[in-house]
């Protein structure tokens, strides 16, 4: 009977002998560690006393924390106001677009400025002989005159330009015509006095 | 064979000459235009505008009042020229400014070049159609152009140089200045002043307070029994005032080489040559004061 039993036992040493050996994975201590010192943590943290933390804490925390966020967000609405801020000022300048219409219109040639009237050359007749004859023209009177016709001169002038090519309005051709009767009026009275 | 008389046969060809040099002719007095154009549309709400600024150059301004309370304005830009190319591209020289600014609104047109950029060489227009309410404020400044303004109650600033002007019906305080051109004012009351050099100028209608300060031009200025007070000084001016009952007013006058034509009932404090000094006085209480230098004066 005892030798079964002794034989049983040997076979089932042999057994056991015969069964493959496999080591533990290196993070399963470290892990079984871990679990013991948390479980070791929990309990010391169940033990701590609770107290609140005063405002002051907080405005010292909120003061504290990172603001990367929010001056992010500052760039990127400056950064839309400036956009639209030139986009505003490039429609401002330039306008609505205004559609171009095209028409013909028929224009009188006789509207059309004439350039250098016969005047202008007698008064460059009077002024040259100004050059030769100064008794006449160093009066203050012919002086006055001659003024009066440098103005009239620069009016027409004015009106020649204002004219041009292309004019159709006849009341500017009027005025230019008024200038020139009135010119010939100085010119005859400074005339008379030479 | 029957002949027909010559001036039978002949007269269609010398219809068809005539018509021809008739034709030829016109055609050669005319030119076709090729005109680009653009019109900006512009209504002014509330806040109400108190002064409507307008700096016009080469402008057609028409002003009118309505009973609307805002403001209207039509501004048409054009260019001129036998090229509608070249129309088209000084048309794109001009520009305009029309904005707010508080009570205040502005209108301009002005020429601008960019650099390198040449003159336009086609003719330049501005055509202004505005519509305001009759309490509001003008100040107009114009050069090369035609003015209507008709309606004003308030008050009126107009600088024109070279301008034909016509304003109708205007009250308040009325400030005109021109060079050249003309100025024809009807049923002007207020406060109205005129400063004018080489402008033939007509008032007519006139009540209130008149200054006119006239070198070279005609002045002709025609009074109502409003009329409060005048005073003239022109320098080589033909001024003429008549007034339809010239008794309604006390005169003072005086001329330096001016000539005076003046109706019985004047008193010459002087009357040489060169110097004429003459009064009116009957109790009037509007009263009329007139200094000519070197022109005409004629009361009538």
């Amino acid at each position: 009977m005892i030798s079964v039993m002794e034989q049983n036992k040997n076979n089932l040493t042999n057994a056991i002998r015969r069964l493959p050996e496999s080591a533990p994975d290196e993070k399963l201590w470290d892990t079984i560690q871990e679990k013991l010192q948390e479980g070791r943590l929990n309990e010391a943290l169940q033990r701590l006393p609770i107290y609140d933390p005063g405002p002051v804490n907080w405005e010292s925390i909120a003061a504290n924390l990172p603001r990367r966020r929010s001056h992010m967000t500052w760039w990127y609405a400056a950064a839309v106001l400036v956009i639209a801020g030139l986009a505003a000022a490039w429609m401002y300048t330039k306008g609505p677009d205004h559609p171009v219409e095209f028409s013909q219109e028929m224009a009188d040639l006789r509207l059309q400025s004439d350039g250098q009237t016969e005047t202008d050359l007698a008064y460059q007749r009077l002024e040259s002989y100004c050059q030769t004859e100064t008794l006449v023209c160093d009066r203050q009177d012919y002086k006055r005159l001659k003024d009066e016709y440098e103005k009239l001169y620069l009016a027409s002038e004015q009106l020649h330009h204002a004219i041009g090519n292309y004019n159709t309005a006849p009341e500017l051709v009027r005025q230019f015509n008024d200038i020139e009767r009135q010119k010939t009026a100085v010119l005859n009275e400074m005339a008379k006095m030479i | 064979m029957k002949t027909r008389p010559i001036y039978i046969t002949k007269f269609p060809l010398l219809a068809m000459l005539i018509c021809t040099l008739i034709l030829s002719d016109l055609a050669s007095a005319q030119t076709t235009l090729q005109v680009a154009s653009k019109t900006i549309e512009k209504t002014i709400g509330l806040p109400a505008i108190q002064v409507l600024h307008i700096h016009a150059e080469k402008g057609d301004v028409e002003i009118v009042t309505w009973e609307k309370p805002e403001i209207s304005v039509t501004l048409q830009l054009s260019a001129r020229h036998t090229i509608r190319t070249t129309a088209a591209g000084d048309l794109s020289k001009v520009r305009y400014v029309a904005e707010r600014s508080g009570k205040d609104y502005f209108l301009r047109n002005y020429i601008s070049l960019a650099e390198g950029e040449s003159k336009p060489v086609s003719n330049i227009k501005a055509r202004y159609v505005i519509s305001i309410p009759s309490s509001v404020s003008v100040d107009l400044t114009n050069t090369f152009g035609t003015i209507k303004m008709k309606g004003l109650t308030k008050k009126l600033r107009l600088k024109a140089d070279f301008c034909t002007t016509t304003i109708a019906d205007i009250k308040g305080t009325i400030d005109l200045q021109t060079t050249f051109g003309e100025l024809d004012g009807t049923s002007l009351a207020g406060v109205t002043s005129f400063s004018g050099d080489h402008t033939n100028l007509r008032l007519d209608q006139i009540s209130g307070t008149l200054k006119v300060d006239a070198s070279y031009g005609n002045v002709e200025i025609l009074p109502t029994n409003g009329l409060s007070s005048l005073a003239v000084h022109s320098k080589k001016t033909e001024v003429t005032l008549s007034a339809k009952n010239w008794r309604l007013f006390n005169y003072t006058v005086n001329g330096a080489y001016t000539s005076m034509k003046l109706p019985n009932g004047f008193k010459w404090k002087r009357n040489t040559a060169d110097f004429k000094d003459a009064f009116f006085f009957n109790n009037q209480l509007a009263s009329v004061q007139i200094n000519t230098e070197f022109g005409k004066l004629t009361i009538k």
